[in-house]
């Protein structure tokens, strides 16, 4: 794979949501559901993108049977 | 899957389907689709993370880089695009085969 | 307004003629978890959407899928063509052969053909959100039951495509979820 490592930690329960968003003083809820979000940081070559379904190698997550 | 209970009629299908384009018309089509699946990463991206300016910037600049591809393609092979979006040579153009399903 | 451009989203090759296989893989074209109901589900329910981000991955999702439903046309096209009725027959197609030719139609593996009921709209967006991801797992599901089945390596590539969209389908409508309900709960404060 031609792309380089990077720290693209997924924001995971506990962190705020993202910047943008209306609430500032966040806090999970029960019965609701969650999604970690993506932070974009290296991505694929076109031609790998398509080959791999994905632009973000951290959404790479192949069958494996 | 387990071939050993392949049916014998099966087996007398073996006409492999024909690639009837060229295969300079399927690299550059090639091209286009990588580079047009790089633009739906970034947009589906850029819809939940639309104040990511790193992403926006990738977006931007795929943009010229497939218009430029498309244009290429479209002068060898006619229209990519219908309705408007894309100039015909004569006669009439889009309706010229093959169509994507048999490529 | 939509507009067709004229190739598929990704590039589809199949080995030769397979129809059992094709068989199998029509459940993804006119299937319950098919890509029919994929598109129309989230074109659909676009309309009740309360946030802009939301309208905005449902129209582009619901526009790709269609594009998806078409890689899968292609794949049992393919796989079909040039079968004769007799090879149909003893693919398990003979049903479809005798109704449909080799023409496609919108059905599931078992040749049960698609219903409205398949995709629902409550037009309360956590709940249509929660919909769509468990839409794109049972994609996924059937993606790799059809991997499991498939015995042309050309065709796996496809599927293997395909499956790895509705991965990042998933990831995107769960932040659009997290969006809609840290909106949802905004709203509940003025």
């Amino acid at each position: 794979m031609n792309y380089y490592p990077y720290p693209n930690i997924p924001v995971m329960p506990g962190t705020p949501p993202k910047p943008d968003s209306p609430t500032l003083d966040f806090a999970f809820q029960l019965a609701h559901a969650y999604v970690p979000w993506q932070n974009m940081g290296q991505v694929f070559s076109p031609a790998e993108a398509l080959m791999h379904g994905t632009l973000f190698p951290e959404l790479v997550m192949p069958y494996t049977g | 899957m387990d071939n050993s209970q392949e049916n014998p009629q099966a087996q007398k299908i073996v006409q492999p389907v024909k690639a009837d384009i060229n295969n300079n018309q399927q690299a550059m089509l090639l091209e286009i689709q990588q580079l047009q699946f790089t633009a739906i990463e970034l947009n589906l991206y850029l819809d939940t993370h639309p104040n990511d300016q790193q992403a926006l910037m990738a977006y931007n600049s795929i943009v010229p880089q497939l218009k430029q591809r498309i244009a290429s393609y479209e002068q060898l092979y006619g229209p990519l695009f219908h309705f408007g979006l894309s100039t015909s040579q004569y006669p009439w153009q889009w309706i010229n085969s093959p169509w994507p399903w048999d490529m | 307004m939509w507009i067709y451009q004229k190739n598929l989203e990704y590039p589809v090759k199949v080995c030769g003629p397979n129809p059992k296989l094709a068989k199998v893989i029509i459940t993804q074209y006119g299937g319950p978890d098919g890509e029919l109901s994929a598109s129309l589900r989230y074109l659909n329910q676009r309309y009740s959407m309360p946030t802009d981000k939301a309208k905005g991955l449902l129209t582009d999702i619901g526009t790709e899928e269609m594009g998806h439903m078409e890689i899968v046309a292609t794949i049992f096209y393919k796989l079909t063509r040039g079968v004769s009725p007799q090879q149909m027959e003893a693919a398990g197609l003979g049903g479809h052969y005798a109704q449909h030719n080799h023409a496609l139609f919108w059905n599931d593996a078992n040749g049960v053909p698609w219903v409205a009921s398949y995709v629902q709209a409550t037009g309360d967006p956590i709940t249509d959100l929660t919909e769509d991801m468990d839409a794109e797992q049972k994609a996924r599901s059937t993606y790799e039951h059809l991997i499991q089945l498939s015995d042309d390596p050309l065709v796996t590539d496809v599927l293997k495509f395909l499956r790895e969209r509705e991965i990042v389908h998933f990831q995107r409508f769960g932040e659009t979820l997290n969006d809609v309900q840290g909106f949802m709960n905004s709203k509940k404060f003025f």
